[in-house]
């Protein structure tokens, strides 16, 4: 079901949501339906992504675990929930932050993983239709544009670096730094290279003369839509009433 | 890999490579050594190919017709100093690699692009700037794709000429490795009269 292509409407409004709870909330059941919620959308639309988000997840992994302990052992308050010998090690409020604080990660690479496929056309349909300026959609588009690009240029630069013998990771941190402001010299070069290309070409193409430029393809919320709204409604609803 | 070009190609001699189409080399090298860095995630975020590239780049010149990098500074001769400082270790360019930087340019007729911005170069500068980065890292293997793709007839006939040179000097460090297609071979037959060059008739399998 959730193979088919949903509007972005749609998942804009589990954005919201999900990242409306994550921050909010401060117990834990809404962040972590929220999460179900997105774990069951990411391995339903794109199975294969859902176990490259995992090993993505797990390169911040140990950091989160390192401030997951820290919350522990310094946030002394709340109810004890374990002591040793009489001495209290860990408090219900330390326990909840760092349980949140995983929490709110993986909802937010999930969700990055969700925006990350949608199409750049969809985009801009769904911005032309809620009637936002052109100039504003195509600055939008152009920024999103520019995170592949930028990092593209970043591998091109890091390859041509290794190509050259340089093993970044036996570098120490003075190397490590030299090293990064070679590759962010030209990846700046580029950058702003590419922005004044971009720029120019929207500009002889007519963007920017005129405020809003009305694309005729149709836009509409399907069956499916409906269905997820009602869902992330009912959700959100339980949530404000119920729990 | 270096093993098998040790096998396919064994020291003292050059060798002409006849390939189908004039990618055929870059395509083999491009799959193996750049096409990992684009999809591979295998072990961590850039792959397997990540972990041995800069030794197989010690060892290896690489010259497609399309760069598959980027250039890392923004004048030409700071290019190619920079890739003389990497082969000597440095991850910064000293006085005495911007001194050879500019003498190699000097040798092929390049000085007036010393200041140029490596970006701004035309298809057939940059290659042969990129030729140069790769011949200053004074490889054990130089393998050019197909040498007369993207240049002008004249820097063809400079390149053949530089090759020439430095291969009937003593400062000829890499065993170089040339595809040809045939009936293009007009550039490399002066290469051919030489007896450092061996011809191969196919591309061996890796």
């Amino acid at each position: 079901m959730l193979k088919a292509n949903f509007h972005f409407l749609t998942i804009f409004l589990i954005g919201c949501s999900a990242t409306f709870w994550a921050v909010y909330e401060i117990k834990f059941i809404m962040p972590l339906v929220w999460l179900i919620f997105l774990s069951i959308w990411i391995l339903f639309s794109t199975p294969a992504e859902f176990k490259m988000f995992f090993r993505r997840f797990a390169q911040i992994g140990l950091l989160l675990l390192i401030i997951s302990v820290v919350q522990i052992i310094f946030r002394r308050e709340g109810e004890v929930m374990l002591s040793l010998k009489g001495f209290p090690l860990v408090f219900s409020n330390g326990f909840r932050e760092a349980m949140l604080l995983w929490i709110r990660f993986m909802i937010i690479f999930e969700l990055a993983n969700i925006f990350a496929q949608v199409s750049l056309f969809e985009f801009l349909l769904f911005l032309n239709k809620i009637r936002f300026s052109i100039r504003l959609s195509l600055l939008l588009l152009t920024a999103l544009k520019f995170i592949p690009f930028m990092f593209n240029e970043a591998k091109k630069g890091l390859w041509v670096m290794r190509f050259r013998g340089i093993d970044i990771r036996k570098l120490n941190i003075k190397g490590k730094y030299i090293a990064f402001r070679k590759l962010l010299m030209p990846l700046l070069f580029r950058g702003i290279h590419y922005a004044s290309l971009s720029s120019l070409a929207l500009e002889l193409r007519g963007y920017g003369a005129v405020e809003y430029v009305k694309i005729s393809q149709a836009y509409p919320l399907k069956a499916h839509d409906y269905c997820i709204l009602t869902v992330i409604l009912i959700i959100n609803l339980v949530g404000i009433f119920v729990l | 890999m270096i093993e098998w070009l040790r096998q396919n190609f064994p020291t003292g001699i050059n060798y002409l490579v006849r390939q189908d189409d004039k990618e055929q080399i870059n395509s083999f090298l491009m799959e193996l050594l750049v096409a990992p860095f684009q999809k591979g995630r295998k072990h961590n975020l850039w792959g397997e190919v990540a972990e041995r590239l800069p030794l197989i780049g010690k060892k290896l010149g690489w010259v497609p017709n399309k760069i598959p990098g980027t250039f890392l500074t923004d004048t030409v001769e700071g290019e190619i100093a920079d890739a003389v400082a990497a082969a000597d270790s440095h991850l910064q360019p000293l006085v005495s690699h911007f001194e050879k930087s500019r003498n190699l340019l000097q040798r092929f007729k390049l000085l007036y692009l010393s200041q140029q911005h490596p970006l701004s170069l035309s298809q057939g500068e940059t290659k042969l700037i990129w030729f140069l980065s790769q011949w200053v890292k004074k490889p054990e293997y130089l393998i050019i794709g197909h040498l007369p793709s993207g240049i002008s007839s004249q820097r063809i006939k400079d390149m053949v000429n530089f090759l020439n040179r430095e291969c009937n000097s003593s400062i000829c460090y890499p065993i170089i490795i040339l595809g040809f297609q045939p009936g293009y071979t007009e550039w490399c037959n002066k290469l051919i009269s030489h007896q450092e060059w061996k011809v191969v008739s196919d591309w061996p399998e890796y």
